[in-house]
């Protein structure tokens, strides 16, 4: 027996049932935005959390007010903070998926893995893994981004060091806003952030590091070197080399590809422009000094949720009455005659 | 799953009482964007609004699990919340009440809804007040048990086959087939509900 027999709107009469009718003029629900829901979703969680924790408390409080004896009381106590477990510390959050939607997983120490959706909490000590199509930006809760690349298993060791057992993750953290560097550790060796943007990948046996902007310290069979901005360190048991590697390009590509979505409403023009050189690798040189001065006061509106940077640039820059051709690595920015009409 | 999406609920709330985190998930994924939509129409499709009124509202409902006797759907009973928060929102805000009166309250599209049932009436609905009829279906499915609405959705937008949907929910084909003829009547009830009772039409 056929599905399609079994249906209760069978084939052909779909056309004429309300229902499908009805689904149809209005199609898929709106959901809202993803870096909302994270939002909400932190909020809601360690509000439940709280509430856990006072609920088990709770009775300890009754108890000791109405029991004769204090012993009762203590003994009460005692029993009941354990009837529900602390939650494990939060230490990020699941900002964007790229690729499959099911293809990452959270897998608490000793329990089966879990599906995780954009906005779940990755806790202390627990591996966060990606599928063969999937790549994953988390958010740490100290503000840098980390992204996992395909095929990746990564565990959260503290809130400043990352186990990383196959695969590849990059760093962009911002040494202003965050207070311990961190530390990725690899079967083959051990990556200590001294600067912002960099890359981490494990080859089988060997370890790569590839930095973008400020420096790692790479240690790894007894040796400690220092790899600088545009350059790559490989290790594979005693040996080491050191080559070069651009700050823009195909290299990057797949940083780029799961890059956080920049929240537009309210955000001037230049913090637009530095966050779109950031994701890039690219510097920003104004055509002159008028054009630099009024990027800072361009107060911008709507969304380019679901942009890649430079769909990002494409689609605001002609609204605001700005131009932007590349030199090489350099995006130069120049003011036009007038803005167009369109809103982002 | 059950037939009746009350006993899902109260199982669910149990689940998070008992500090069950993939409870807390289902929760979440479950009824967070339904609630989103349901206070963004309530306040001018203020996002920044929306999301400080949901927020405070589960915040409220999560401290007060123990309150939910399964007599409401979850859905329903985390839509009292939002109520509340919308109008101490705008109290807050020293504002008189949201900018714009809910569409399903206009005369208009009541009688654009209630006219659903006629053929010639689709074209009417099609052309000018699409977008209003096309938020009702929204808000009806979000209404629903959520197993309802996501079956109704999986059939009728992704054109999943009854067969893909018994693996999707991990049930049998009879079992499938039953609940999306339940979905059916829920949504056909509940739609003619907001639309004045007066939705109709073939099976």
């Amino acid at each position: 027996m056929s599905d399609e027999r079994d249906d209760p709107t069978p084939l052909g009469a779909e056309a004429h049932d309300p229902v499908a009718r009805l689904l149809r003029l209005a199609g898929p629900r709106p959901a809202p935005p993803a870096e909302l829901a994270a939002r909400v979703r932190a909020s809601v969680h360690a509000e439940w959390r709280r509430s856990l924790r006072r609920r088990s408390a709770a009775p300890w409080a009754f108890g000791l007010a109405l029991a004769a004896s204090i012993l009762l009381a203590l003994s009460v106590s005692r029993r009941h903070p354990a009837a529900i477990p602390e939650a494990p510390r939060s230490v990020a959050l699941l900002e964007r998926i790229a690729g499959s939607p099911t293809g990452v997983w959270l897998l608490p120490d000793g329990s089966a893995r879990q599906p995780a959706r954009p906005g779940a909490s990755v806790p202390l000590g627990v591996a966060v893994e990606t599928g063969s199509d999937t790549r994953v930006a988390l958010r740490l809760t100290d503000g840098p981004s980390v992204r996992v690349d395909s095929g990746s298993r990564l565990r959260m060791v503290d809130p400043a060091t990352l186990e990383l057992s196959h695969g590849a993750l990059y760093v962009d953290s911002d040494p202003d806003h965050h207070a311990a560097p961190l530390v990725v550790r690899t079967p083959q060796g051990i990556a200590r952030e001294r600067g912002t943007q960099f890359e981490v990948r494990v080859l089988g046996p060997a370890m790569r590091v590839r930095v973008r902007e400020g420096q790692v310290q790479l240690e790894a069979g007894g040796r400690s070197e220092q790899a600088e901005a545009g350059e790559e360190l490989r290790t594979e048991g005693a040996s080491l080399t050191r080559g070069r590697v651009p700050g823009a390009g195909r290299e990057w590509s797949w940083v780029l590809e799961v890059a956080p979505p920049f929240g537009l409403e309210g955000r001037t023009l230049a913090e637009l422009l530095r966050w779109a050189c950031r994701e890039n690798g690219w510097r920003l040189r104004y055509a002159d000094s008028p054009s630099e001065t009024a990027a800072g006061d361009v107060v911008l509106h709507g969304s380019v949720e679901g942009l890649s940077p430079q769909e990002a640039l494409a689609a605001v820059l002609p609204t605001v009455g700005y131009a932007e051709h590349r030199d090489g690595d350099i995006l130069v920015l120049s003011r036009t005659e007038r803005p167009e009409a369109a809103k982002p | 799953m059950t037939q009746d999406g009350r006993v899902d609920d109260q199982a669910l709330v149990k689940r998070m009482r008992a500090g069950e985190e993939q409870a807390f998930e289902e929760f979440f994924e479950g009824y967070f964007p339904a609630l989103y939509r349901f206070v963004l129409a309530r306040c001018g499709r203020d996002a920044s609004a929306a999301e400080e009124i949901v927020q405070a509202a589960l915040c409220r409902a999560v401290a007060k699990l123990e309150t939910y006797r399964g007599e409401a759907m979850l859905f329903t009973w985390l839509c009292t919340f939002c109520r509340h928060e919308v109008s101490a929102y705008y109290r807050r805000e020293q504002r008189s009440g949201p900018p714009h009166a809910l569409v399903e309250d206009a005369p208009e599209v009541r009688a654009a809804l209630e006219s659903l049932a006629h053929e010639d009436a689709w074209r009417a609905a099609e052309d000018g007040r699409r977008d209003e009829v096309a938020r009702l279906v929204q808000v009806t499915l979000d209404h629903l048990p959520l197993h309802y609405g996501r079956v109704l959705e999986w059939k009728y937008l992704e054109g999943l086959p009854v067969k893909e949907i018994a693996q999707r929910l991990q049930v049998g084909l009879k079992a499938a087939e039953s609940l999306l003829t339940r979905a059916r009547e829920a949504f056909r009830d509940g739609f003619g509900a907001v639309s004045g009772g007066t939705f109709g039409g073939g099976s």
